[in-house]
C-alpha cells in the first residue's frame, strides 16, 4: 500500500549512494524519465542530468551535500531518454540508511516555473547591465576628470622639462664635440713631438670624454627620434648585434646559447643597439677567457597597467633572459645599475649601455631588471610587449617629446 | 601594502613545518575544500589556505571585473599572497580550475614553487582542433543559466540551517555563511574565465614539478585531459586516482593525502 503510494507519488523520487549508482527510484520518476524504474537502478545518477547540470552537480551540488549534507530548490535540468530536457526543483538530504550513506531525493517538474524565471533571469540581466554601465559610466567620468587635470599638469612639467633637457644635451654633444676634437688633434700632435708620460695620460682622458660623448649622443638620439615600429625577428637582429660585437672584440670571446626568441613589434635599430649591448656587457665584465652567455625567451601574459592602479589589460609580452657567468655585481645596487654614467666596476665602460638598454625597454613599453651574484653571474631580465598598439606610445611619446 | 592582501583574500596561515604548503580551492567553493585534507601536513609544514577574490570570505569590494576576467588575474591572487607571507618554496596544491592558475602563477614566478599539485585539472574544457576537452561551447552556456537560475532561489539554496554535522556544527555553518556570499555576477564571470580558459600553450614553460592528480570518471577534467597534461607539461608525474567526480578532496581525502605525501616524499 505505501509502496503503491510512494510509486505514484506526485513528484519523482530517486535516492544514490556516495559513489552515485542508484539504489531506489519510484515511477513517477521512471514515468517522468520515459524509462523503466527498474532499468535505472544500478546506473549512475548522472547518467539523468543534462552536461552543464553535470558540471553545476559537480562543482556546486555535490560538494555542497558533502559538507552541508542537504540541498532545497536547486534548479537542474534532467534528461528524458528521448531527449528532452525537463526542467526541475530537487530537494536533497544526504543521510545513513543501512549502514550506507545514501543522497535522498525529490524532483518535481517545473516547466511553468522556468519560463517564468527565463523572463526574471532576462529582466534581471537588463537591469544589471543598465545598472553597470550607469555605475561605470559615473566611475569612469570621475576618474577621467581627475586624471585629465593630473595629465595636463604633467605634460606641462613634462614639456617644460623636455625642453630644457633638449638644450642641455644639445650643448653637451654639439658644443663639447668640436673643443674634443681640436684637444684630440693637438694631443697627437704634440704627441708625435714628445714623449713625456703626462701625454700618455692625457691622450688617454681625451679619448675616454670622446667615448662619454658619442654615449651620450646615443642617449640623447634615442630621445629625439621618432620610434619606428615594425615586425621585428630578435633572432636576427641578436646576429647583427653580433657582427657589429665582432668587429670590436675577438670573435671567441663570447660564447652564446640562445633559445629561439621569436619576434615582436619594436624599432628594430634600437633593439639592435640594446642587444648589443647587453652582449658587449657581457664580453667586457667576462671573468675567464671567455663569456658565457645564455638568452632565455618565454612569451607571458602581463597587466600592461604598472603606474595606474585597479587597472587591468593582459597583454602578451616577450621575456627575455640574459645571463652571462662573468663578474656579476651585488645586488643592493640593482636598482641603480641602469643609471646614466653608472659604473659598478672600475676599469672598462662608461656606465652607459644599460642606461640606453633601459632607455630603449621604456621606448618599447617594455621594462628591465637586473639580478647578479658577484663573482658568479649578472641576469639582465627584459619584458617587451609583443604588440605596440596596446600602449599608444606612438601617439603619446613624439608629441611629448617635441613640443 | 603588501599585508591588504591577506585581509583581502582571507588568508589562513597555521601548521607546525617550515615549507608552505598553499592550497587554492576551485571554481564553485572555497577554501573549506581543503578541510579534510589539511589536518594531515599540519605537523609537517606550514599550511596557507585562502578564497580568491569574489569567493567564500574575501573582500568583494576588491573584486575588479577587468583583473578577473582571466586567470591572469587569478594567478596575481596567488602571487600577491607570496609576496605579502614572503614565501619560498612554495608546495602548491592547486584543485580544478587552480592548476592552470597555479602554473601561470608559477610560470612567473618560478622561483617561488617547489612543487605543482594539480587535482583534477584541465588545461582546456572546450573541445576544438581534434583536442578533446570534453565540452562544448554550448554546455558552458547552459551551465551559466543553470547558475543563474539558482541565484533566484539563492535565499533558500544557502539557508543557514542546522545541518547534519551534529559532531561539528561550526562546519556546516561557517559553509553555509561562505557560499552564501558568493556574489551571483561574480560567480558568473569565473565561470567564463574557467571554460572557456585554454592554457594548452602554457604548459611547456612550466619548469616546477608537478603532480598530476587524475580522478575516475570525472566529467570535467576526463582522463585523456590528464594524459594530455601529463605528454604535455615537462617534469610531471600522473596518478590515478580510485576517487571518483571532481573532488576527490571531498570525497577520497585518505586517498588524496596519501597521494601528495608519497609524491612529497619521493621527489623532496
Amino acid at each position: 500500500m505505501i509502496a503503491q503510494l510512494f510509486d505514484k507519488a506526485p513528484c519523482g523520487y530517486i535516492s544514490f549512494y556516495d559513489d552515485g549508482t542508484i539504489f531506489e527510484v519510484n515511477e513517477t520518476l521512471g514515468s517522468i524519465l520515459r524509462i523503466d524504474k527498474q532499468a535505472l537502478k544500478g546506473k549512475n545518477v548522472e547518467s539523468l542530468f543534462t552536461l552543464p547540470t553535470k558540471i553545476f552537480c559537480q562543482t556546486h551540488l555535490f560538494p555542497l551535500l558533502k559538507i552541508q549534507s542537504h540541498a532545497e530548490e536547486i534548479f537542474l535540468t534532467l534528461l528524458s531518454s528521448d531527449g528532452e530536457y525537463l526542467p526541475v526543483l530537487l530537494n536533497a538530504q544526504r543521510m545513513e540508511w543501512e549502514k550506507r550513506m545514501i543522497t535522498s531525493c525529490v524532483f518535481i517538474v517545473v516547466p511553468n516555473r522556468k519560463k517564468f524565471e527565463d523572463e526574471l533571469v532576462a529582466a534581471r540581466k537588463t537591469a544589471e547591465n543598465a545598472l553597470s554601465q550607469n555605475t561605470d559610466l559615473v566611475a569612469v567620468k570621475a576618474a577621467l576628470q581627475k586624471h585629465t587635470k593630473k595629465l595636463e599638469q604633467q605634460m606641462r612639467l613634462v614639456s617644460s622639462q623636455n625642453q630644457e633637457l633638449q638644450q642641455f644635451s644639445h650643448v653637451v654633444t654639439h658644443n663639447l664635440k668640436e673643443p674634443l676634437r681640436k684637444i684630440l688633434f693637438y694631443t697627437e700632435k704634440l704627441q708625435g713631438e714628445t714623449q713625456l708620460p703626462t701625454m700618455e695620460k692625457l691622450a688617454r682622458s681625451a679619448q675616454q670624454m670622446k667615448a662619454v660623448v658619442t654615449g651620450l649622443q646615443q642617449y640623447v638620439w634615442l630621445n629625439e627620434k621618432a620610434n619606428q615600429y615594425q615586425q621585428v625577428n630578435l633572432d636576427a637582429i641578436v646576429q647583427n648585434a653580433i657582427s657589429q660585437l665582432t668587429k670590436e672584440h675577438d670573435a671567441h670571446l663570447l660564447n652564446l646559447q640562445m633559445d629561439v626568441l621569436g619576434s615582436l613589434e619594436g624599432d628594430e635599430d634600437q633593439l639592435e643597439l640594446m642587444l648589443y649591448h647587453l652582449l658587449d656587457n657581457a664580453v667586457k665584465f667576462r671573468k675567464g677567457e671567455k663569456a658565457n652567455v645564455i638568452i632565455k625567451s618565454t612569451l607571458l601574459k602581463q597587466n600592461a597597467f604598472r603606474q595606474v592602479a585597479g587597472k587591468y589589460d593582459y597583454q602578451s609580452f616577450i621575456k627575455l633572459e640574459v645571463t652571462d657567468d662573468g663578474i656579476g655585481f651585488d645586488p643592493e645596487y640593482k636598482n641603480h645599475i641602469f643609471e646614466l654614467f653608472r659604473k659598478l666596476h672600475s676599469g672598462e665602460g662608461q656606465g652607459l649601455g644599460l642606461a640606453l638598454c633601459k632607455k630603449i625597454t621604456g621606448n618599447h613599453a617594455g621594462i628591465i631588471e637586473a639580478d647578479g651574484k658577484p663573482g658568479i653571474s649578472t641576469t639582465i631580465t627584459i619584458w617587451l610587449p609583443l604588440q605596440q598598439a596596446a600602449f599608444g606610445l606612438q601617439e603619446a611619446l613624439p608629441g611629448m617629446l617635441n613640443p | 601594502m603588501v599585508q591588504q592582501f591577506l585581509v583581502r583574500n582571507n588568508v589562513k596561515d597555521f601548521g607546525n613545518g617550515s615549507q608552505p604548503m598553499l592550497f587554492a580551492h576551485g571554481f564553485g567553493c572555497d577554501q573549506h575544500m581543503w578541510r579534510f585534507v589539511t589536518p594531515a601536513f599540519e605537523d609537517d609544514y606550514r599550511i596557507i589556505l585562502f578564497d580568491y577574490v569574489g569567493s567564500g570570505k574575501s573582500d568583494y569590494a576588491s573584486y575588479n571585473p577587468e583583473r578577473y576576467q582571466s586567470l591572469q588575474g587569478y594567478a596575481q591572487d596567488i602571487l600577491d599572497i607570496c609576496e605579502a607571507l614572503d614565501l619560498q618554496n612554495v608546495i602548491l596544491v592547486a584543485h580544478s580550475v587552480s592548476s592552470m592558475i597555479g602554473l601561470l602563477a608559477a610560470i612567473e614566478k618560478p622561483s617561488r614553487f617547489s612543487h605543482l599539485i594539480m587535482v583534477g585539472p584541465s588545461p582546456c574544457y572546450i573541445n576544438k582542433d581534434g583536442y578533446i576537452g570534453g565540452f562544448e561551447h554550448k554546455d558552458i552556456e547552459g551551465l551559466l543559466e543553470t547558475m543563474e537560475k539558482n541565484y533566484i532561489g539563492w535565499a533558500n539554496f544557502l539557508a543557514p540551517q542546522i545541518m547534519g554535522n551534529a559532531d561539528r556544527p561550526e562546519l556546516g555553518q561557517e559553509l553555509t555563511d561562505s557560499f552564501c556570499s558568493t556574489d551571483p555576477v561574480i560567480a558568473s564571470q569565473f565561470a567564463k574565465a574557467t571554460f572557456f580558459s585554454d592554457n594548452r600553450e602554457d604548459l611547456s614553460k612550466l619548469k616546477t614539478p608537478s603532480l598530476i592528480l587524475q580522478c575516475a570518471e570525472d566529467i570535467i577534467a576526463p582522463s585523456q585531459v590528464g594524459d594530455y597534461l601529463h605528454q604535455n607539461l615537462p617534469n610531471s608525474t600522473l596518478k590515478q586516482m580510485k576517487a571518483t567526480g571532481h573532488c576527490p578532496q571531498l570525497s577520497e581525502p585518505g586517498e588524496t593525502i596519501q597521494l601528495i605525501q608519497d609524491y612529497l616524499g619521493v621527489t623532496a
